[in-house]
C-alpha cells in the first residue's frame, strides 16, 4: 500500500493530508507541533485492516495553510480550538465525506473530542489516544517558558531556540524545567532524529504555539465528557506520564466512551485502536469516495499541488488560469519552488505557471538518493512531471542550475522547451571548479549541539555578503545593499536544512555542468540574466563569450521588477 | 627596538574598587585609553610604540576588561573623566598626557574639558563627528541584549556583532554605503574580541553607547588643552574624521595626518615633540596591588617565568594561607566562594592556573602535566612572599596540589583532593577520545555553540557526551545559566588548550602518586557529584588520607576544611 499526497481546496485555503486504502473514512490527527507525518504507521494499520485512512495536516502546520485569517485572538481557553473547526467541516465537505472517525494523539486527541462534540452528525467515533487531565492551574506552570519566541533574528539565533526546545523535549517533560522531578529517564536520540523534529517546527513556523497552547488547556474531563458520539480513549501502558489518563479516567468519563487498554509496545497501542474498529465501524461506515481534484484551475494564485512521477511525488506550485504555454520555473541548487513564487507572480493569471521542487529538494519526496543527483536526473522527473500535467511545450525559467536542468530537458525531450530564460549562471574556470567543490559547501549534517544550524545559517547570509559566500578577503565583498534580515534568510536556510548534505551533490552536479560546452550546442533560444554588483554578474559575459548566439541581459535590482525583461525575451 | 615589558596591575582605589591597567616604559606619563567594549589588551601596539618615551598607564576603562565598574552615571561619560581622577590621585600623577582612541578619545575629551589643569596635552585617535542625529541613528540596533540565556543563542548574538565590525559601519548596517572595503577579520580574532564582550557582560553598552551620542564637532571643539588629532586614512571611521575636521577646529588642534602603516610614528614624533615644550615628572613607581584595601575578594598578580598570574584572594588574616586550585577550563572564579568564609581570619588564594582565567600562558604548551603547573604554582606563591599554605585542588586541581607536596615538602601542610578519582584503561580511553572536542574558532561561531552545549551537558550527563540513560544525572537543578556562562566563558579564553589541562587529570597516575603523598591529606567530594565514588576508590589506596563528605554549596565546604587544616 503506498501513501499518496494531495492538497484539498478548502475555502481559498488548502489543507495538506496523505491517504491510503479503501473503505470507510479515518481521519487521523497528530500532535502539536508535527504534521501527518506522524501518522503514517497509523494510516499503513489501517489501511490495510480496511479502512481509507486520511492523515491530515493541522492548518498551519506541516504543509498546510494557516488558518485563513489567522489564529483570533482572544479565545477563552476552553474555545481554543474552534478555529480549527469550521476547516475540518469544509474538508470534510471536499473530500465528500459525510461522517468519519476522528482518531488524534495528544493535540488530535483534543481536537477530535471538541469536532465530535460541536458536529456530532459527522463523527463516527472520537478515538483519543494520548489525552488526558489537566485542571487549568497546573497547565499553566506546565506551559510557562514552554513556548519561546522564534521570530526569526539576523544572526540565526533563533534556529538555537528551536533546538533547544526540541532536543530537551526527550530531556525533560515539560522540556523547559530543569530539576529532577521532571528528568525523563531515556536515551537520547541521535542528532538527525532531533534534526527531523526541528523541521517540523520549521514548517510550522514561529506560530507554532497557536493549536499547541489551545490543546493543554482542553484536556479536560468537563470537556471531554461532553463528547455524545461513541468515543474511545486509549490508556497505553508505555506512555511516559501515564498519570495524567489515570487522572482522565478517574475524572469519570460518560458511558459512550470504552477505554482501551493496550501493552506498551507500540504496536500493540496502535492494534488496539485498529481492532476497536474493525469491530465497531468497518461494515458499518461508507466507504469514502474518491480523491478530489487538488487545485483550483481558476484560481488566479500559485496553489501547491503534488504531482505524481515514477517512483513518487513532486510537490510544485501552479496556477493553471491564464492562457498561451506554460511557463515553468525550476529552482537553485539548494532551493525550492518557493523561492521561485516572487519571480512567478508577474505571469500569474497572465499564462499558466509551474515551479516544481526538485526530487529531494524543498518537499518533494527524496527520488534521487544524493550520489544520483545529476542535472540530467533532475531534467528527467521535469519531464515526468510535465508529462503527468499533459502539458506538452513550455518556456522555463531557470535560477542557476535549474537553467542547466532546462537545457538538459531541451536535448532530452525535443521540442517540448520552447524558450529558456536563466537567471543567473554557474559558469566557472576548470581553476575554479576544483576550488568550489573543495569549498562551497560544509557538511550541514546534524550535529548534537545544533552547531549545523549556524553553519548553514551563515552559509546563506554569507551568500548575500561575500562571492563566492567562503572568500571573506576584500576581493570577494559583493557591494550591493545585503538583504540578510532574519526573515529574508530563514526561509533559504529552512530549503538548505530540509535538503541537508544531499546539497552538496546538487551543487556538484550545477558546479561539473559543461557550460560552456552545452550552451554552444543549444538550440533553442536562450537568455541569460544577472543583476549587474552581483556575485555572478561577470559569468554573463563568459556565457556569451562561449556561445554568442544566445542574448544576454541586465536585471534591476528589485526583483518584482524582472518579469518584464523575461516578458519581452518569451515574445521575442 | 626591542619590545617594552609591560606588566599588568590592579590599582586599589580608596574605596576598595580596583582599576586594572597595563604599564610600560618610562618617562612621563601617559594614559591610554581604549575602544569599546574592549581592554588595554587591545592597546599593545599602542603602549609599545609611546613607551620609548612615556610611561604608558594603559587602563581598563571602569567596567570593561578587568576593571570594577566604578562610574554611576555614563551620561556625556563625565562619570568616567571623574574617575580617572581618582586613578591619577592614586597613582600619585598630578598632571599627565592623555591618549585615547574610539571611545577613549571621548573620554579624553571630556577629562580634558573637565580637568585642563590635570591634561598636559590630549591625543586623539578613531574619532571624528556623528552629529548628535547621526549617533543616534548609528545606536539603533547598535547594542545587542546579550543576556545569557539558556539555548546559548547570546553567544552568537556578540558573534554576530563582532564579526560584522570588520563588514559593516555601523555593523548593523546591510546597506551598500556602509559596507567596509576590508577582508573579514579571521575568527582567532573575533574570538577576541568575543572574549571582550564577554568580560564587559550585559552592560558592555554603557561607556560605548555615551559615548557614540557624545561624537560631535560641537562637543570636541570646547577642549582647551593642546590637542594632536590622528587622521589615519586607513580607519573605518574616516569619513567621520573629516567631517569632524570640515567643520573647523579651533587653534589647539593639531591634525597628525597618516595611514596605518605610520601611524605611530607620526603620533610618537608629534609626542615627542611637545613632551620637549613641557618639564612633566615621572610618576612614581607601581604601588603594590595585594596590599588588602578592603575585606573582600580582590584581584592581584603573582609572577611566574616570564609572566603574571591573577589571583582573586586577599591576604589580610592571620595564619597560614589557603589556596584554591580550580578544574581544567576554569579560573579562580569557579573556587573561590570556597575561601570567601574565611575572609579577614586567613589569608586567601584562588589563582588562575598559566593559560587560563586572566593568568599568562606561561606553561610549555607541549608539556602540560600537573607537574609542570605545579611548579609554576610554587613560583607564584614566592613571588608574593608565601611560605606555607594548606592547599585545596578541585578535580584536576588536586594533582596539581600533591605534585606540589612532592616538589616543596615544607611548602605544603594539608591537602584536600577535592573530586580526584583514578582514570584508567576504557574509562581513561574515553575519557581522552571524547570529552574535549575541539573548540577552536570557526569562520561561522559555531564552536561557540560547542563550547555551550558542553558546559550545558555537564549538568545533564556523566560523563558529558553519555547521553544514555545510564549517563543521566539526577541532580535537582540540571541547568544553572549564570554558572554555565561562566564556564564557557572560562573555556572560551583557554581554547583548545582545554584538552590537554583534561587530558593531564585523566592520565595522571593517581594510582602510583596517592600512596606517596606524606602531608595531611583530605579526600573529599560532594555526595551529589557523578564522580564520588571515585573517593572511596582513592581511599582504598591511600589509607594514610582521610576522608570526607562535602556539603553540595562550596561556600559551605569550610565546615568540613576548618577542623581537618586544624589536625
Amino acid at each position: 500500500m503506498i501513501i499518496k499526497r494531495y492538497f484539498v481546496p478548502i475555502n481559498g485555503a488548502q489543507v495538506h493530508i496523505r491517504r491510503v486504502g479503501e473503505g470507510p473514512a479515518v481521519i487521523l490527527l497528530h500532535p502539536s507541533p508535527q504534521s501527518s507525518t506522524f501518522n503514517i504507521p497509523m494510516a499503513l494499520k489501517l489501511a490495510a485492516a480496511g479502512f481509507t485512512a486520511i492523515a491530515v495536516d493541522l492548518p498551519g502546520y506541516g504543509l498546510s495553510d494557516p488558518l485563513v485569517g489567522g489564529y483570533p485572538q482572544g479565545l477563552s481557553r476552553e474555545h481554543g480550538l474552534d478555529p480549527y473547526l469550521a476547516p475540518y467541516v469544509q474538508l470534510l465537505d471536499a473530500l465528500g465525506i459525510e461522517k468519519a472517525v476522528f482518531y488524534g494523539n495528544a493535540t488530535g486527541a483534543e481536537f477530535s473530542h471538541i469536532f465530535a462534540y460541536n458536529h456530532p452528525e459527522r463523527v463516527a467515533v472520537a478515538m483519543l489516544d494520548t489525552a488526558g487531565h489537566n485542571p487549568d492551574d497546573e497547565v499553566d506552570k506546565l506551559t510557562d517558558g514552554y513556548f519561546p519566541d522564534t521570530t526569526p533574528r539576523r544572526d540565526g539565533s533563533h534556529l538555537l531556540t528551536y533546538w533547544d526546545m526540541v532536543r530537551f523535549l526527550s530531556i525533560f517533560a515539560p522540556w523547559q524545567f530543569t530539576d529532577k522531578a521532571h528528568r525523563l529517564p531515556f536515551d537520547q536520540p541521535p542528532a538527525d532524529k532531533v534534526h527531523d523534529k526541528l523541521i517540523e517546527y520549521l514548517r510550522a513556523g514561529q506560530n507554532y504555539a497557536e493549536a499547541y497552547r489551545a490543546a493543554f488547556y482542553t484536556a479536560k474531563g468537563n470537556l471531554i465528557g461532553r463528547v455524545k458520539v461513541p468515543a474511545t480513549l486509549t490508556r497505553w501502558e508505555g506512555k511516559p506520564n501515564i498519570a495524567e489518563i489515570d487522572a482522565l479516567i478517574a475524572y469519570g468519563l460518560p458511558a459512550n466512551f470504552t477505554v482501551l487498554r493496550p501493552g506498551p509496545t507500540m504496536d500493540q497501542r496502535l492494534d488496539a485502536s485498529v481492532e476497536y474498529l474493525v469491530k465497531h465501524y468497518r461494515t458499518t461506515g461508507k466507504a469514502a469516495p474518491p480523491q478530489p481534484a487538488q487545485i483550483d484551475r481558476t484560481s488566479k494564485r500559485l496553489q501547491k499541488m503534488w504531482i505524481d512521477v515514477p517512483g513518487g511525488q513532486l510537490l510544485a506550485r501552479v496556477c493553471m488560469a491564464g492562457s498561451g504555454r506554460p511557463i515553468l520555473g525550476l529552482h537553485d541548487p539548494a532551493g525550492s519552488s518557493k523561492r521561485l513564487e516572487s519571480i512567478l507572480s508577474p505571469f500569474i493569471g497572465k499564462r499558466p505557471v509551474i515551479a516544481i521542487d526538485n526530487p529531494s529538494s524543498g518537499e518533494s519526496d527524496k527520488l534521487l538518493k544524493r550520489e544520483d543527483i545529476t542535472t540530467e536526473a533532475y531534467a528527467r522527473f521535469a519531464i515526468a512531471a510535465l508529462d503527468t500535467l499533459n502539458v506538452k511545450d513550455v518556456d522555463i525559467i531557470g535560477r542557476y542550475s535549474g537553467g542547466q536542468v532546462a537545457m538538459e530537458m531541451s536535448t532530452q525531450r525535443p521540442g517540448l522547451v520552447k524558450r529558456i530564460a536563466q537567471l543567473g549562471v554557474i559558469m566557472l574556470t576548470d581553476a575554479e571548479r576544483s576550488e568550489f567543490l573543495a569549498n562551497y559547501t560544509p557538511s550541514i549534517a546534524p550535529q548534537w549541539d545544533g552547531g549545523h544550524l549556524i553553519r548553514a545559517w551563515s552559509i546563506v547570509r554569507d551568500m548575500a555578503l561575500f562571492w563566492p559566500w567562503y572568500n571573506r578577503t576584500k576581493a570577494g565583498i559583493v557591494a550591493r545593499d545585503a538583504a540578510i534580515d532574519g526573515p529574508t534568510l530563514h526561509p533559504r536556510v529552512e530549503d538548505l536544512l530540509k535538503m541537508g548534505d544531499a546539497y552538496q551533490n546538487a551543487y556538484a552536479a550545477a558546479f561539473t555542468y559543461p557550460m560552456a560546452e552545452k550552451l554552444k550546442q543549444l538550440s533553442v533560444p536562450c537568455l541569460v540574466a544577472d543583476v549587474p554588483g552581483s556575485g555572478t554578474y561577470t559569468r554573463l559575459a563568459m556565457a556569451k563569450a562561449a556561445a554568442p548566439h544566445i542574448t544576454t541581459a541586465d536585471l534591476p535590482d528589485d526583483m518584482h521588477r524582472w518579469a518584464a525583461t523575461f516578458e519581452a525575451f518569451f515574445a521575442s | 627596538m626591542t619590545p617594552p615589558l609591560i606588566t599588568k596591575h590592579f590599582l586599589p582605589l580608596a574605596d576598595g574598587h580596583q582599576v586594572h591597567y597595563r604599564r610600560a616604559g618610562s618617562g612621563p606619563p601617559l594614559v591610554i585609553m581604549h575602544p569599546s567594549p574592549s581592554s588595554s589588551a587591545s592597546m599593545t601596539a599602542s603602549i609599545t610604540a609611546f613607551s620609548d618615551i612615556f610611561t604608558c598607564i594603559a587602563l581598563d576603562t571602569p567596567g570593561y576588561g578587568l576593571s570594577d565598574d566604578i562610574v554611576d552615571d555614563p551620561t556625556e561619560l563625565w562619570g568616567y573623566a571623574d574617575a580617572l581622577i581618582q586613578i591619577l590621585d592614586a597613582l600619585g600623577i598630578q598632571q599627565t598626557c592623555v591618549y585615547g582612541a574610539a571611545t577613549g578619545a571621548q573620554i579624553g575629551i571630556q577629562f580634558a574639558r573637565k580637568y585642563p589643569g590635570r591634561t598636559a596635552f590630549l591625543m586623539l585617535d578613531a574619532n571624528g563627528d556623528f552629529g548628535g542625529e547621526a549617533g543616534e541613528k548609528i545606536a539603533k540596533g547598535y547594542f545587542n541584549d546579550i543576556t545569557p540565556t539558556r539555548d546559548g543563542s547570546h553567544l552568537i548574538r556578540i558573534w554576530d556583532m563582532c564579526r560584522h565590525l570588520s563588514v559593516f559601519f555601523p555593523w548593523q548596517s546591510t546597506s551598500k554605503e556602509g559596507r567596509l572595503a576590508v577582508a573579514t577579520a579571521p575568527p582567532e580574532s573575533i574570538q577576541h574580541s568575543v572574549n571582550d564582550y564577554l568580560r564587559a557582560g550585559p552592560s558592555y553598552q554603557k561607556a560605548y553607547y555615551a559615548a557614540m551620542l557624545l561624537e560631535s564637532w560641537e562637543n570636541t571643539r570646547e577642549v582647551s588643552v593642546p590637542v594632536l588629532m590622528t587622521r589615519n586614512s586607513g580607519s573605518a571611521l574616516l569619513s567621520h574624521t573629516d567631517t569632524l575636521i570640515a567643520k573647523g577646529l579651533p587653534p589647539n588642534f593639531t591634525i597628525l595626518r597618516c595611514d596605518p602603516s605610520t601611524r605611530f610614528k607620526v603620533q610618537v614624533e608629534a609626542a615627542k615633540q611637545k613632551l620637549s615644550q613641557l618639564s612633566l615628572p615621572s610618576p612614581r613607581p607601581a604601588p603594590d596591588d595585594h596590599t588588602p584595601a578592603s575585606k573582600r575578594v580582590q584581584n592581584f598578580y603573582a609572577t611566574a617565568r616570564d609572566g603574571q598570574l591573577r589571583i582573586r584572594g586577599n591576604l589580610s588574616g592571620k595564619g597560614r594561607p589557603i589556596l584554591a586550585l580550580h578544574d581544567p577550563a576554569g579560573s579562580a572564579h569557579l573556587v573561590e566562594s570556597i575561601l570567601t568564609p574565611y575572609v579577614g581570619q586567613r589569608p586567601i588564594i584562588a589563582l588562575d592556573l598559566p593559560g587560563n582565567g586572566e593568568s599568562d600562558n606561561v606553561i610549555d604548551p607541549a608539556n602540560i602535566t600537573s607537574v609542570a603547573y605545579a611548579e609554576i604554582v610554587i613560583e607564584a606563591l614566592k613571588s608574593i612572599g608565601v611560605r606555607e599554605v594548606d592547599v585545596i585542588g578541585r578535580y584536576s586541581g588536586g594533582p596539581i596540589g600533591m605534585e606540589m607536596s612532592f616538589q616543596n615538602p615544607a611548602l605544603v601542610k594539608h591537602l584536600v583532593l577535592a573530586g580526584v578519582g583514578i582514570y584508567e584503561g576504557e574509562e581513561q580511553k574515553s575519557l581522552l577520545d571524547h570529552y574535549t572536542p575541539s573548540i577552536a574558532p570557526t569562520w561561522d561561531g559555531a564552536h561557540l555553540i560547542r563550547a555551550w552545549a558542553i558546559m550545558r551537558d555537564q549538568g545533564l550527563f556523566w560523563p558529558w557526551f553519555n547521553r544514555t540513560k545510564a549517563g543521566i544525572l539526577w541532580n535537582e537543578n540540571a541547568i544553572d545559566v549564570p554558572m554555565i556562562h561562566l564556564r564557557v566563558m572560562e573555556m572560551l579564553k583557554i581554547g583548545d588548550q582545554y584538552q590537554k589541562a583534561y587530558g593531564a587529570m585523566w592520565t595522571y597516575p593517581m594510582r602510583e602518586r596517592l600512596p606517596k603523598v606524606k602531608v595531611p591529606t583530605l579526600l573529599a567530594a560532594p555526595t551529589w557529584e557523578p564522580i564520588y565514588a571515585k573517593n572511596g576508590e582513592c581511599a582504598a589506596i591511600a589509607p594514610q588520607c582521610h576522608t570526607a563528605d562535602l556539603a553540595p554549596r562550596m561556600a559551605d565546604w569550610h565546615q568540613v576544611l576548618t577542623p581537618f587544616f586544624k589536625t
